[in-house]
């Protein structure tokens, strides 16, 4: 309860801030427009020259877009601003004013900026589930439904985890913008099902840049591809991301110098 | 006296002048630097593995490529995508709002002509990853390419006019950050457009009849697929003079535009911080 009532009042703080800037709203919505066009013109490109990518078909294809775009939404709207933050707090020492509170310094990080505009990817990325799945079966089960919601929380957790553990090494490396736009652009991979890519590229797909369990899984999950061995593996993934991901803010927070230094 | 090779030579010393600072100033960062070229690579990668499992499913081909040329295009893609990179919007921002444009306004010296040098040191650092990366890429995809002698000899001036074009394009765009950064999501469309229209989805021949026509006449070809195609040899002679005359036309509109903004723009500057 009492981590709730905290998580509420920075939300409530972002909330107010944002709320100054409601033209923002439009030209997010215009924008997640372009990218959702940009990923439909591209399966309709390849169902153009094709009949099927791997196997998949193009309403399955529509799934995995849609999966994509939530997933993005959520990364742009609840973890990267709360990144940025940390990462610019490492550098000039701002982080000190998190650290002297008398709470969780890893919950404290990651809930100090929540952009509400950017949650209209996750509007448009269920607008497009919904859109496939009623392409694709009409309907889906309950039991189905909620698998499919817990890979995506599973997705969620990990891309978390993944983003503390490199935003962590600013303790140690300066200049980690472009880092950060390489596991950017590493994660467009995910527009496409990651099975197509060759092997190499789909272990680092799921070991490096955990593309494959936040985008291709949930997705596998709502077209009939999803077995047992795949969703606990993910289970136990997820476990595993959030236990080193503490571990390694704990140990990063050990080399931070302050504002002094 | 004034002369015009004077001025030439004058201008061609600021550029180089301006290119060894900017390089050794990168030069420091190269490890980090060349890190921002990723995303270009997995750009790529993503889209030559769309396009040869495409290809794959139909027996080997698609829209006229073999998966032997698909790897040609998309590792040669590499290389003419690094060498048309232009400034974004973006970066004028960050320099307008840190004031960091008071200095190179300040110099006797249009700024395009600075920027380009930066933006040749940025290239230069950025070949440490590329051409290795491309060299990988060679190995494991098996690309496929017949070099034409008069193609790669055209292949020359028909890159540096499509860097020249679209930096110029890019410009117009940045210098729109004189006035607003609301038109954020205009560029998005825009380079929505030129994802699709200039051969960086996919060959232009996989996309339909209609989307050729339309890409045909607008920019974007030009810049990209037009230097691209000749250096893998897929050109005829008359597609080739066709590309050179389109490429004239869309630079000397670009830089009518370049001009009659920039007037604007700077009248309307007003400087920030220090």
């Amino acid at each position: 309860m009492h981590y709730l009532r905290l998580l509420q009042t920075y939300y409530r703080l972002s909330i107010l801030n944002e709320l100054q800037y409601r033209a923002n709203l439009v030209m997010q919505t215009f924008s997640s427009l372009v990218q959702l066009g940009i990923g439909l013109a591209g399966i309709g490109l390849v169902f153009y020259n094709a009949d099927s990518l791997g196997g998949w078909q193009p309403a399955e294809l529509l799934v995995v877009l849609g999966v994509y775009t939530l997933i993005a939404g959520i990364s742009r709207s609840l973890i990267m601003p709360n990144m940025y933050e940390l990462m610019e707090g490492i550098y000039d020492g701002k982080l000190d004013y998190t650290l002297t509170k008398p709470e969780d310094s890893q919950l404290l990080i990651s809930i100090t900026r929540f952009q509400p505009w950017r949650l209209v990817d996750v509007i448009v990325g269920l607008v497009v589930i919904g859109l496939a799945i009623s392409r694709l079966a009409g309907t889906i089960g309950a039991g189905q439904a909620l698998v499919f919601a817990i890979l995506l929380l599973c997705g969620a957790i990990i891309i978390y985890c993944f983003w503390v553990a490199i935003t962590t090494l600013t303790f140690w490396v300066i200049r980690m913008w472009e880092v950060f736009e390489m596991f950017e652009a590493a994660y467009q991979a995910g527009r496409w099902p990651v099975g197509i890519y060759p092997t190499w590229l789909q272990l680092g797909l799921t070991f490096i840049v955990p593309v494959a369990f936040a985008v291709t899984v949930p997705a596998q999950a709502l077209t009939a591809r999803l077995s047992l061995p795949i969703l606990l593996m993910a289970l136990f993934v997820t476990a595993l991301a959030l236990g080193a991901s503490r571990w390694f803010w704990f140990r990063g927070l050990k080399s931070y110098a302050g504002a002094t230094a | 006296m004034y002369s015009l090779g004077g001025t030439l030579r004058q201008l061609a010393n600021i550029l180089v002048a301006e290119y060894k600072v900017r390089l050794m100033a990168g030069w420091q960062y190269r490890f980090q630097q060349s890190l921002g070229l990723m995303g270009l690579m997995f750009e790529a990668v993503i889209y030559l593995v769309v396009w040869t499992t495409v290809a794959e499913s139909r027996g080997g081909e698609v829209g006229g490529f073999t998966t032997g040329e698909l790897a040609g295009y998309y590792i040669g893609w590499m290389f003419v995508r690094n060498m048309t990179t232009g400034w974004s919007p973006q970066w004028f921002e960050y320099r307008i709002r840190e004031g960091e444009f008071n200095t190179a306004l300040l110099r006797p010296i249009h700024p395009f002509f600075p920027d380009i040098s930066h933006m040749m040191a940025g290239k230069t650092t950025w070949l440490i990853t590329l051409l290795p990366s491309m060299a990988i890429l060679a190995w494991i995809f098996q690309p496929q390419v017949t070099f034409v002698a008069w193609s790669l000899i055209a292949m020359a001036p028909a890159l540096i006019l499509a860097f020249l074009l679209r930096y110029t394009l890019m410009y117009v765009w940045a210098l729109t950050a004189f006035w607003t950064t609301r038109i954020t999501a205009l560029f998005e469309l825009y380079f929505a457009l030129e994802f699709f229209f200039s051969g960086r989805i996919a060959p232009l021949a996989l996309l339909p009849e209609w989307a050729q026509t339309i890409a045909r006449y607008l920019p974007f070809p030009w810049t990209f697929a037009f230097p691209l195609e000749l250096m893998l040899g897929r050109l005829t002679p008359n597609e080739t003079l066709f590309g050179f005359a389109m490429q004239a036309l869309w630079l000397t509109i670009a830089v009518i535009a370049v001009r009659a903004i920039w007037r604007r723009a700077v009248r309307h500057y007003s400087a920030v911080g220090g």
